[in-house]
């Protein structure tokens, strides 16, 4: 048994490796982190609180968006050709949000009490809702992602069970989903008088809900494309066509949303007199929405592969920096403290970004992951493998 | 987690056995009130509580009791005022004619007065007289309906697709089976 595992696991990719090295050194770093304090571990100061963690948080769960946004395509609105992008897209989804959980655990000072949050509920506080939606949402992702665990392992009638309620758990996903990601704005409406007024508003929670949708689907498009080139597995470029063609409307509502709100509150005047603050505003919507928005309303680009890549590259990038943006580069604080992260905090981040790559390759491996998308290899030689039917367990409708 | 409320009295009290060093706090306090013991390995939020255990016996926080030169007094609210006031008419060439959280954010349980601008203390000018806990709050108490919301309206979605695809569906074989009987 032990050696059949271990004969396995070594058929695994080699990068596998390194990224194990790197998950270990990480959280060997995380380990020391805990005993020593964030004093003596992270560049974290009372100016400055939180640093690269929550940025890094708050752009994984914009971009593990795309679970959501997927699944409300897939089964609310029976777009059922797209349903070969969901396995991948809820997996990458489910590790984005434990690999928050584990750098929110070791961004902690009281890391021992995590569970506190469970038990102290404080209504007023939108990071008590982040923290409860997002531990449910990941209950509701291991149900939607439990069927690539239990095929083919005898366990049909559990099977059938899950599947059955499987539009419940999706409904409760949308829900869930579409509060914290807004929340995760939320959070930032508290602190009107440390962040640059190009970022604040009232608005927030509804920016971060729509860049999260244009992001979560942008990143199944690059999922797609990519496990293209590792895996030799992808979807249909006729899905990722019709992935590509929500872009620009959602972009082009966040845009106008992002500029109507900045002209309402009279601040428009801030986008050319605020310096490197309005670079950086104007670097995030330029990359994360107008060129995307360029590219994907050609029809050509979201035909090609490397545009679609291109775009949907864009997206994330922008999506990223405003994170980043929001969190860290505009804060402001007096006497021009500034924040740059340690080399420990760097290595956590490493350590559990590579650890999350490394279970989604090993799962990817060893159950059926990519099992409804298509084998570019083998494409030539067995073209029945495509899927273009609705698969076998969209709810029942029919 | 609730660690911070604030008590009848107006004073924000920290409960240390909730804490989990999540360290909001020290984002939403516009004056940076709440510390963080940075050097500890299970860290906690340090604030002042302007000595409630102290109070509640009858006796001034221990920082007005020993302060030798009455620069620091503790009493009601109201009188407190009046006194900030009166000594800023009493030295008028002295002190900037300012005092600093009568209004600011909503106005705060503790005042200054000060000789030098309330910057160089490290105190931020506070433009609004809102508290931005205010402005949060409206937020999140509003999320609950926008929850109960979107589930309907996905619920919504979900049962008019599937009840026009059935019936899409019935229609169809409706029309196979008429072409059949042809």
């Amino acid at each position: 048994m032990f050696i059949r595992i271990l004969q396995k696991l070594r058929t695994l990719p080699r990068f596998s490796y390194l990224l194990a090295a790197i998950t270990v050194f990480g959280l060997g770093v995380g380990l020391y982190r805990l005993i020593v304090g964030l004093g003596a571990s992270t560049n974290l100061s009372k100016a400055f609180p939180w640093g690269i963690w929550i940025s890094f948080d708050l752009s994984m769960v914009a971009l593990s968006g795309g679970a959501f946004t997927l699944a409300a395509l897939v089964y609310v609105f029976h777009m059922h050709d797209l349903h070969a992008a969901t396995r991948p897209t809820v997996l990458f989804g489910l590790l984005g949000y434990a690999s928050v959980l584990v750098i929110l655990f070791f961004d902690l000072g009281r890391w021992d009490r995590f569970y506190h949050f469970l038990i102290f509920p404080n209504l007023n506080s939108a990071l008590f809702e982040v923290s409860w939606c997002i531990v449910l949402y990941s209950i509701v992702l291991v149900y939607e992602f439990s069927p690539a665990l239990l095929e083919n392992r005898g366990r049909d009638r559990v099977l059938k069970f899950i599947k059955k309620y499987t539009i419940v758990a999706v409904i409760a996903g949308v829900t869930l989903s579409s509060m914290h990601q807004s929340s995760l704005g939320t959070l930032f409406v508290i602190m009107s008088t440390r962040l640059h007024p190009l970022w604040y508003s009232m608005l927030l929670p509804v920016f971060f809900l729509v860049s999260s949708l244009a992001s979560g689907i942008a990143l199944v498009m690059v999922g797609a494309i990519v496990s293209h080139y590792l895996f030799g597995q992808t979807l249909k470029q006729r899905v990722i066509e019709k992935l590509g063609w929500f872009l620009p409307w959602i972009l082009a509502f966040y845009l106008a949303l992002k500029l109507g709100e900045l002209l309402l509150t009279d601040e428009l005047p801030l986008l050319t007199t605020s310096g490197t603050y309005s670079l950086l505003f104007m670097a995030e919507l330029l990359v994360g929405a107008i060129i995307p928005i360029g590219l994907f309303a050609i029809s050509k680009v979201r035909w090609s592969r490397v545009g679609s890549l291109i775009g949907a590259l864009c997206v994330i990038a922008g999506t990223i920096l405003n994170r980043f943006n929001v969190s860290w580069f505009a804060m402001q604080v007096g006497n021009d403290v500034q924040y740059s992260p340690a080399w420990m905090e760097v290595a956590i981040l490493a350590g559990v970004a590579c650890g999350v790559l490394l279970v989604f390759t090993l799962l990817a491996h060893f159950f059926p992951v990519f099992s409804e998308t298509v084998r570019v290899k083998a494409r030539a030689a067995q073209p029945t493998i495509d899927t273009d039917q609705p698969p076998a367990h969209a709810p029942a409708a029919n | 987690v609730g660690a911070l409320q604030q008590n009848e009295d107006g004073v924000v009290v920290y409960d240390a056995a909730r804490c989990i060093g999540c360290r909001y706090c020290m984002y939403a306090c516009p004056f940076g009130v709440p510390n963080f013991e940075w050097e500890q390995s299970l860290a906690l939020i340090v604030k002042c509580d302007l000595c409630v255990n102290r109070v509640a016996g009858g006796e001034q926080p221990a920082c007005a009791a020993t302060c030798p030169t009455d620069a620091i007094k503790f009493g009601e609210r109201g009188a407190m005022l009046e006194l900030a006031y009166q000594r800023l008419h009493a030295e008028p060439d002295k002190y900037v004619q300012h005092v600093y959280g009568e209004h600011e954010h909503g106005g705060t349980s503790t005042f200054y007065i000060s000789p030098v601008p309330f910057e160089e203390l490290g105190l931020p000018a506070a433009e609004g007289e809102e508290s931005p806990a205010h402005l949060n709050r409206l937020v999140t108490h509003g999320t609950p309906v926008v929850a109960a919301g979107v589930a309907l309206a996905m619920a919504g979605a979900y049962l008019t697709i599937e009840r026009q695809r059935k019936d899409n569906a019935a229609a169809e074989a409706e029309d196979v089976h008429e072409t059949e009987e042809n």
